[in-house]
């Protein structure tokens, strides 16, 4: 059940569902899934980054 | 992941290092520990625990559905600790440590946690510095948090529970799984899921959120300060204009004032040949006035004088006789003075003519001429007479009389220099009196040099100026305020038109906090929807190990997992089964527990400690039956001697059982413990606390409490 494939996949699939672009979804949960043991008091630069990654895709970047 | 080495050095029990190799050539998967109660089985399940996560918390406890955590286990200090009794006392430096040696799809993996006194005969964890060293593969050591990071990507904190099983605390399992737990297995299942990207991402998401829709709102409160504004910009502006009217109308009448003035002055310039003396006349007037005083001034001290004239003039006549009487007075005095001395002679020579008896007081001899002496002093008698009845018979006043004469004289005697005082005083009000004649007479002149039109003009004009002048500085004092108003209303104006400025919307910020909640929505759904096709898979593994467990298939068909993860045993009949019993619970708890590891994909080694506590004969044996296979991951058993005995065990499990250890106390031999000797021919000192072993000459004594894992010949 532990599988990151299945587990972006259905990232992907409810994301889509929202609108959001496929590869914005993409990134942003290969973000995540490449942060995921940071701890809660660690992950200040986790954020910036992915409000950098929105923005950009926002702009069109 | 299958652990091969596991070195425990000064834990619990265990002095020194000791190491359990689980290396074999057999595929099969039961692992298991022996030993009597306070040997040292849960230190070894511990030491994996602390070894991997770094705390070793005691049981967990639920009350009233609510899960409340165990405390966290000290390494040294006062009651329970993790580190051997002996070391913490005796050794400096206090030192233990755990090195977990595994074989993982990634390679070799190295784990090893060292605790280490920081300072002599440490008493708190404080006072403890703790190293933590990962290797995987060939990778380079890893350490500190990087180290931590890494053990949590293969073995995540929050599956602890699902690898490391209390038999002891069965039913705590069996609490949250039940109806009325209130938290459920919620973070475990998340943590079986293996989602910490998605939970933690909308923790990430939700923060930005919050950050974003902050800064909306302040723009938003900016974008209504700047419509305000822009209102206010033009009310500022009338202001400013009536503010700049009213210094202009100023600054006109300052101007006007000003040319008056001017035309004062000019005025005052054409009459220039009278002003001296205008001038002049005024001084004079002033003079004149200041005269005046002084005459009145003066013509009072003359009053004040020429009240002792009359003094003055008397005395011119009476001091004469003053004089006269003055003299009389001395004569009277002279008189008396004499008359007293002519009255003591008469005494003196009466009373000698007495007293002569014709022998002389000096030699005694009898005088020659006593008649002629005695005749002498009569004659003197007689002459101091005539002269006192001739000075008493004189008219001279008595002295007395004289006095009282010269006394009435005095009151009329005026001061001395009175008569000076006079003249002088009335000398000066003569001259004042000139003087202020003088000064009327020049004024006059002039005053007939002037006409009184003229005179009347240049006052005027005069009045005039000052009026003006006055003017002119309150004209400038009003304009400074006025002016100080319009740089005032004129800032104002500047500030609320920087305001006015902002004029749009954060539309960026809008759409980034719309982004950022359509995938918050996403990761929930993508989490609900994952959940829910773990909890098909947790109950339908469940249920198969569930039915394998309880082995009767006719009466059970497996377990009820719910959305919130809680559990009950269904029914063959399909209803759900009311009142299990203590087995039958836990027997289900462990099929949900190895569902949910199973669902985890997780492959790692499962300790079961005190793995018999709740189960019967039949469910004990047919636990091992089914988690004892001959694949899959490595499942060890710590025992105590009353749940599963050692040599039953090993001849029922036999294949099945990789490895089998016995942990004991050295007094727990009576014979030769060493796996190659096994020798019963035995020594002991007299006090019986040494054994020596005759065969290998192995010694130990019997009071020692260090425990030793010592390994079956299966």
């Amino acid at each position: 059940m532990s599988d990151a494939e299945l587990l972006v996949n259905e990232f992907l699939i409810h994301g889509k569902k929202q609108g959001l672009d496929e590869k914005l979804l993409h990134d942003v949960i290969q973000h995540l899934l490449k942060n995921q043991f940071l701890p809660a008091g660690e992950r200040e630069h986790v954020r910036i980054q992915l409000q950098k990654l929105i923005k950009n895709h926002l702009n069109g970047d | 992941m299958r652990l091969t080495h596991l070195v425990i050095s000064n834990l619990g029990p265990y002095r020194e290092r000791q190491t359990i190799d689980l290396q074999t050539d057999i595929s099969a998967t039961g692992y298991a520990f022996f030993a009597e109660n306070g040997r040292g089985k849960t230190t070894i399940y511990n030491a994996m625990r602390w070894c991997l996560f770094g705390e070793v918390r005691d049981r967990a406890k639920t009350v009233a559905g609510k899960k409340i955590e165990g405390s966290i286990r000290p390494m040294v200090g006062d009651g329970k600790i993790l580190m051997n009794a002996t070391a913490y006392e005796k050794d400096d430096p206090q030192e233990m440590a755990v090195i977990l040696f595994a074989e993982g799809k990634r390679g070799k993996i190295m784990i090893s946690r060292t605790a280490k006194s920081s300072k002599k005969f440490a008493r708190s964890d404080d006072e403890m510095t703790v190293t933590l060293n990962v290797q995987i593969g060939e990778e380079k050591i890893l350490s500190g948090s990087e180290a931590q990071e890494a053990i949590e990507s293969f073995f995540p904190r929050e599956l602890e529970r699902f690898f490391f099983i209390d038999g002891e605390a069965l039913e705590e399992y069996t609490e949250m799984m039940q109806e009325s737990s209130l938290e459920g297995l919620q973070d475990e299942v998340n943590a079986v899921l293996g989602i910490p990207a998605l939970l933690r991402g909308t923790e990430d998401l939700t923060k930005m959120s919050q950050s974003v829709k902050s800064k909306i709102n302040k723009t938003s409160k900016a974008v209504k300060s700047s419509t305000k504004a822009r209102d206010e910009v033009i009310i500022q502006k009338r202001k400013l204009q009536a503010a700049m009217s009213s210094v202009n109308d100023k600054e006109k009448q300052l101007q006007t004032v000003v040319k008056k003035l001017d035309e004062t002055m000019e005025q005052m310039n054409s009459h220039q040949e009278l002003a001296p003396l205008i001038e002049k006349v005024k001084s004079l007037d002033t003079m004149i006035k200041l005269k005046q005083v002084n005459l009145k001034e003066a013509a009072n001290d003359k009053v004040n004088e020429s009240r002792v004239a009359w003094k003055v003039l008397l005395w011119k006549r009476a001091s004469a006789l003053h004089e006269k009487h003055s003299k009389e007075h001395e004569l009277a005095i002279e008189k008396e003075r004499t008359i007293r001395a002519t009255e003591e002679d008469i005494i003196r020579i009466a009373n000698g003519l007495q007293e002569v008896t014709g022998i002389c007081d000096k030699c005694h001899q009898p005088l020659p001429d006593i008649e002629a002496y005695k005749n002498k002093l009569q004659t003197e008698l007689d002459n101091r007479k005539v002269i006192l009845s001739q000075l008493k018979s004189s008219t001279v006043h008595s002295p007395k009389d004289l006095i009282i004469k010269l006394g009435d004289f005095e009151k009329l005697k005026p001061q001395q220099d009175a008569s000076e005082r006079i003249t002088k005083s009335e000398k000066k009000w003569k001259r004042l009196s000139n003087d202020l004649e003088n000064l009327r007479e020049e004024r006059n002149n002039l005053n007939s040099k002037v006409s009184e039109e003229a005179k009347l003009n240049v006052a005027e004009l005069a009045e005039s100026k000052g009026r003006q002048e006055a003017l002119i500085s309150r004209r400038v004092q009003e304009l400074r305020v006025l002016r100080e108003q319009a740089r005032v209303e004129e800032l104002e104006l500047k500030r609320l038109e920087r305001l006015s400025g902002i004029v749009s919307e954060d539309k960026e910020g809008y759409e980034l906090n719309t982004t950022i909640g359509k995938l918050i929505v996403a990761i929930k759904d993508t989490i609900s929807s994952y959940r829910e096709k773990a909890r098909i898979e947790v109950e339908k593994i469940s249920s198969d190990v569930f039915v394998k467990l309880i082995n009767a298939p006719d009466v059970y068909s497996g377990i009820k997992v719910d959305k919130d993860f809680k559990t009950q045993i269904r029914t063959s009949s399909g209803g759900l089964l009311r009142n299990p019993s203590t087995g039958q619970v836990s027997m289900m708890t462990i099929s949900v527990i190895d569902a949910l590891r199973k669902v985890s994909g997780i492959n790692a080694p499962v300790f079961l400690d005190t793995p018999g506590r709740s189960l019967d004969e039949t469910h004990k044996k047919e636990l091992l039956k089914y988690f004892w296979m001959n694949e899959g991951h490595q499942f060890l058993i710590f025992a105590h001697s009353g749940e599963f005995g050692l040599e039953e065990t090993v001849k029922e499990f036999k294949g099945k059982l990789a490895k089998a250890w016995t942990i004991t106390h050295p007094g727990d031999h009576d014979t030769c413990f060493v796996a190659t000797c096994k020798s019963k021919d035995v020594t002991h000192d007299p006090y019986g606390k040494k054994y020596t072993c005759n065969a290998c000459k192995n010694e130990w004594d019997k009071r020692s409490k260090n425990s030793m894992i010592l390994e079956v010949e299966l």
